[in-house]
């Protein structure tokens, strides 16, 4: 069926085991996290956990001041879970995904901090409102109403499809002016790098603009060999962007794109080829 | 008409001038990124104002230190306030805190009562699009609106192209959006500016 990229985007999950260096005698917390969806969503349960667990109070400013590490680094949980794991360097972490818990010196410097007086759902909101914006001016995300919003959020919340779908719909059909898209790079020193530019779906001559033009748009001195990835899944360079963007976009709108210095030998595992961008070519 | 990223770039070194000639704040211009060829440049300022109002019995002025980084989203073709709120040693206010000193802010300058402005719907946490850390921003949704009847109001659209293509008119548009947005963070635009 039409839906079935879409159903399996949003089925994605990846399992991740929450653990609790502090206190190594804390037993791991296992749970199977949506690709789609949020860390600070599970907030709740982590705490519920904490304080079975480790004795440490739900209301304590230990569990208020929650925050998630992997790999060294802060976990950016503004971003979805899955684009989370395909950016981690130097490759993926092996499954279950490790991930560490920390009660102490939140990086206020570096991560948004969620809770009563900035909630993850608003944050949500904050994105479809800028997608819309691109799209249609916000014109409908504006008419719907304040249930159709929350609609969305508690589907997403609940893994509902269907009741996310209903709503979603009427932000995904009809022609866009600009399409919503992230590229990101994880830098080697920890730094991300994130490029969004303003893309329409047609080249001037009305045909498709790809991801190949894309990356012309957005990163016009760019030289070396590149893909772009979503969902674990590495792109054909000459996708439409509309394409991948109707079947590949998360819940929030976005197609959120990872982009990676191209692999010299595929070895025959399916994945495409790499398209080299030459600085001197016109466009 | 629509006031494009260009064209906002251009109208920065007068709003810098407009503003810096009126207030003694450090003030300066910053490109913290690009979007395809075009430069992402922010005006970027910092100054105290008096904080929520402290209990009755403290009688002690509270200070907040404003951090306020004014730039532009192309999602919605308008200016942007990211800020990040502090107490004068440093240190970020809480999230209560925080809202609280907007919410004062929003009140004081509308004369309106909080419970009737839904600031979770207009106020967010987030991070900063190009820089990365976390600031507060009020929602655009409306901005647009608002700069469209200002820009038009300047007569900005002389050539009929949908676009603001006089770099006056669109630093007096940013500043007259500024009069309106500033508020929230206390910042008051001295009329002066727009001489």
């Amino acid at each position: 069926t039409p839906d079935s990229i879409q159903r399996q985007v949003w089925d994605g999950k990846l399992p991740v085991c929450f653990v609790l260096p502090e206190d190594p005698d804390v037993p791991p917390l296992y749970s199977l996290v949506p690709r789609v969806g949020y860390f600070p969503a599970l907030l709740d349960r982590l705490r519920a956990h904490l304080s079975r667990h480790a004795g440490i109070d739900e209301d304590s400013p230990g569990a208020q001041q929650l925050w998630l590490r992997s790999a060294g680094r802060p976990l950016r949980w503004h971003l979805p879970v899955g684009l989370l794991y395909d950016l981690e360097r130097p490759k993926p972490p092996p499954l279950p995904w490790e991930v560490e818990i920390r009660t102490r010196d939140f990086p206020t410097d570096e991560l948004v901090s969620f809770g009563p007086n900035n909630s993850l759902e608003s944050y949500f909101l904050y994105c479809l409102k800028e997608a819309d914006a691109l799209k249609h001016r916000a014109r409908v995300i504006n008419e719907m109403g304040e249930r159709e919003h929350r609609q969305l959020w508690q589907g997403l919340l609940n893994d509902q499809f269907d009741q996310f779908s209903v709503v979603n719909r009427k932000l995904m059909e009809g022609e866009a002016k600009y399409l919503p898209f992230r590229i990101y790079q994880q830098e080697a020193d920890g730094g991300l790098s994130v490029l969004q530019c303003l893309a329409k779906p047609h080249r001037e001559d009305s045909t498709p603009l790809t991801l190949s033009d894309l990356l012309r748009i957005c990163m016009p001195n760019f030289a070396d060999p590149v893909t772009l990835a979503t969902h674990g899944v590495s792109l054909p360079m000459e996708t439409p962007l509309a394409w991948a963007y109707d079947k590949l976009a998360y819940p929030d709108n976005f197609l959120h794109l990872v982009l990676q210095p191209s692999r010299c030998n595929s070895a025959g595992d399916g994945e495409s080829s790499a398209m080299q961008l030459d600085s001197s070519s016109e466009f | 008409p629509m006031l494009s990223r260009s064209a906002f770039n251009e109208a920065l070194p007068q709003l810098l001038a407009r503003l810096s000639g009126r207030l003694s704040w450090p003030m300066r211009l910053a490109t913290v990124g690009a979007e395809s060829d075009t430069p992402v440049m922010e005006l970027q300022t910092s100054f105290l104002v008096a904080g929520p109002a402290a209990d009755a019995s403290d009688s002690a002025p509270v200070l907040v230190q404003v951090r306020l980084h004014i730039g532009f989203s192309s999602a919605y073709a308008c200016p942007v306030l990211h800020f990040c709120l502090s107490q004068p040693d440093g240190v970020p206010l809480a999230a209560s805190d925080a809202a609280d000193f907007v919410r004062v802010n929003v009140e004081s300058s509308t004369g309106e009562a909080a419970g009737q402005l839904d600031l979770a719907s207009v106020l967010s946490q987030v991070p900063h699009p190009q820089l990365g850390c976390p600031m507060y921003t009020l929602h655009p949704c409306r901005t647009a609106e608002l700069i469209g009847r200002l820009t038009s109001a300047s007569e900005a659209d002389r050539d009929g192209s949908g676009e603001v293509r006089d770099t006056n008119a669109a630093a007096l548009a940013v500043l007259s959006w500024l009069t309106v947005y500033g508020r929230a963070v206390g910042l008051q635009v001295p009329p002066e500016c727009f001489l």
